[in-house]
């Protein structure tokens, strides 16, 4: 097995008080998807948030191919455009079209000229289906629409490493699908990804790993068939009891 | 799911949606004739006592006289075009100015800490004083130093004292802006691997200036009024001209005729304020993400 492409090596994580990561290690090879799960306010989010340098992290080390990219001293603007992340409200720029959306980053920080933003953008609109929206305001699409949207403006960074959280949240129930079927044809292409989700069946189903966290803490972590189904904690039996019962 | 064979209207007019509409004709009916008829009784009373008080002669003398209003009126309208080009300049300069200021007081740069505090320094201590002082200190003060190759003209430091008064202003509306864009869309724009400048010149700032173009708008309208100031330092404009021909004629019709001028262009402004603003609170209310 090659060098992980990430490792997390004991990260902290404080807001004021309270502290939100503690002691986190985690590691993701290329082509590895990783499930993140667990209750709302676990640090989930705030994992992801840290792990693309939108949030400092108080310690720990974060390894990108084998670089420290926590250190304080890292350039986190190249970083951020080598990991793409997917927000859970979608954050689509409302005053640009599908198209600019897609285009701004590859054109401003790649420095790829606009035909050739395009061209891309064009290319990932046509695999996505989204082809027709590409002069569309983000408001005139559906959740499920701007979701993929969203991840496609993620995708024309050619990141190595892909994060979701939570994509799927603030979607009606009608629209989850067609999120998730995206995740799951990335999954198929051997991207490496990271995905907070409460979608367990869909976890269980695409990820090679699942973490299970709680209270800023990673409480169990193994394969999707153990963790999902048969987790060794009481604390990930009583969260998994309860998720499944609210089916 | 059986009901989407279910019809979607009433076949024809059914007695009941008849009788709806006749009674809602019927209310429409009501208020617009109770409204028309106690404007006019209010308007009219009004009007019968203003013409049969016993001043009235003289007041539509000295203020509304047809003949004054025309001798005087070619000589404001020439004026007027002085105020339409101090506040089309000023406006340009002060929008400029005051988005400067604003993105500095935004920065977080600590290489921009002194520029940070002097834009903090200058508004606070600049929307305290009246337009009018700082009127005088620029248009009295400065020319009366004498200093070489600082201009006279009397245009010129008008422009400069409602583009130093007003930036300050405008600074504060730009960052009421700014500061409405959720912080969700810099996180979005530094994700991508924008810089913050670039996060901020195109991701915030665009969505800031269309949220603020309202307010904007109604700190033009004050700008167009408050053109008339500048007659204090002498520069002919509207007002000038007016008080010119009342101290020839003692008859205050020209004061009039200024006003008439400056509210041909703010009450359009105004209302064209209100739609924008109307429509954006549309937008709103409706799909948001």
């Amino acid at each position: 097995m090659s060098a992980p492409l990430l490792e997390v090596r004991g990260i902290w994580k404080d807001f004021g008080d309270l502290t939100v990561l503690a002691d986190i290690s985690l590691e993701l090879s290329t082509h590895e998807v990783m499930a993140v799960v667990g209750p709302s306010g676990s640090g989930k989010s705030t994992l992801l948030r840290c792990i693309n340098l939108l949030e400092p992290v108080d310690d720990g080390e974060i390894l990108l191919n084998g670089v420290d990219i926590a250190d304080p001293d890292f350039d986190a603007d190249s970083v951020r455009r080598q990991i793409g992340i997917v927000f859970q409200s979608f954050n689509l720029f409302p005053h640009l079209s599908v198209l600019d959306n897609i285009t701004l980053a590859p054109s401003r920080v790649l420095k790829m000229s606009v035909e050739e933003a395009q061209i891309t953008a064009q290319k990932l609109l046509v695999r996505f289906d989204l082809a027709d929206k590409r002069d569309e305001y983000p408001d005139r699409l559906s959740g499920g629409q701007q979701q993929r949207v969203a991840i496609i403006r993620a995708l024309a960074m050619s990141p190595s490493l892909m994060l979701f959280d939570e994509p799927t949240s603030a979607l009606d129930p009608e629209l989850v699908g067609e999120v998730l079927d995206v995740i799951r044809t990335l999954a198929g292409e051997g991207m490496t990804m990271i995905v907070v989700s409460h979608e367990l069946a869909f976890a269980r189903d695409v990820a090679h790993r699942v973490l299970f966290m709680d209270e800023g803490r990673v409480v169990e972590q193994g394969p999707p068939d153990q963790v999902l189904v048969s987790p060794v904690t009481e604390r990930a039996q009583r969260f998994l009891s309860l998720m499944t019962e609210a089916r | 799911m059986t009901e989407a064979e279910a019809p979607r209207h009433s076949p024809g007019i059914s007695p009941g949606r008849a009788r709806r509409l006749a009674f809602q004709r019927a209310q429409r009916r009501r208020s617009l004739s109770i409204g028309a008829i106690s404007t006019i009784v209010v308007f009219g009373t009004v009007a019968l006592v203003v013409v049969n008080s016993p001043g009235w002669e003289a007041v539509k003398e000295s203020f509304f006289s047809w003949e004054d209003f025309k001798a005087s009126f070619p000589e404001i309208l020439s004026g007027f075009a002085t105020n339409v080009r101090i506040f089309l300049i000023a406006e340009v300069l002060i929008l400029f100015v005051a988005l400067v200021l604003a993105v500095i007081r935004n920065s977080r740069s600590p290489l921009l800490t002194p520029l940070r505090l002097g834009a903090t320094a200058y508004v606070d201590v600049i929307r305290g004083i009246p337009t009018i002082i700082l009127l005088y200190l620029f248009g009295f003060g400065i020319p009366a130093l004498r200093l070489q190759g600082v201009p006279n003209s009397q245009e010129f430091w008008a422009i400069t004292t409602l583009v130093v008064s007003y930036s300050a202003y405008v600074t504060e509306v730009y960052r009421a802006g700014i500061e409405s864009v959720h912080e969700s869309q810099r996180a979005a724009a530094r994700s991508l691997g924008l810089t913050s400048g670039q996060s901020m010149r195109f991701v915030v700032l665009p969505q800031a200036v269309r949220r603020v173009i309202p307010p904007l708008l109604n700190d033009f309208v004050a700008l167009q009024k408050d053109s008339a100031l500048v007659a204090l330092l002498g520069v002919q404009e509207a007002f000038r001209k007016a008080q010119i021909y009342v101290a020839e004629t003692f008859n205050f019709t020209a004061y009039l005729a200024a006003a008439l001028l400056f509210l041909l262009l703010t009450i359009p402004l105004a209302r064209f304020t209100d739609y924008l603003i109307r429509r954006q609170q549309q937008r709103t209310g409706g799909i948001r993400s």
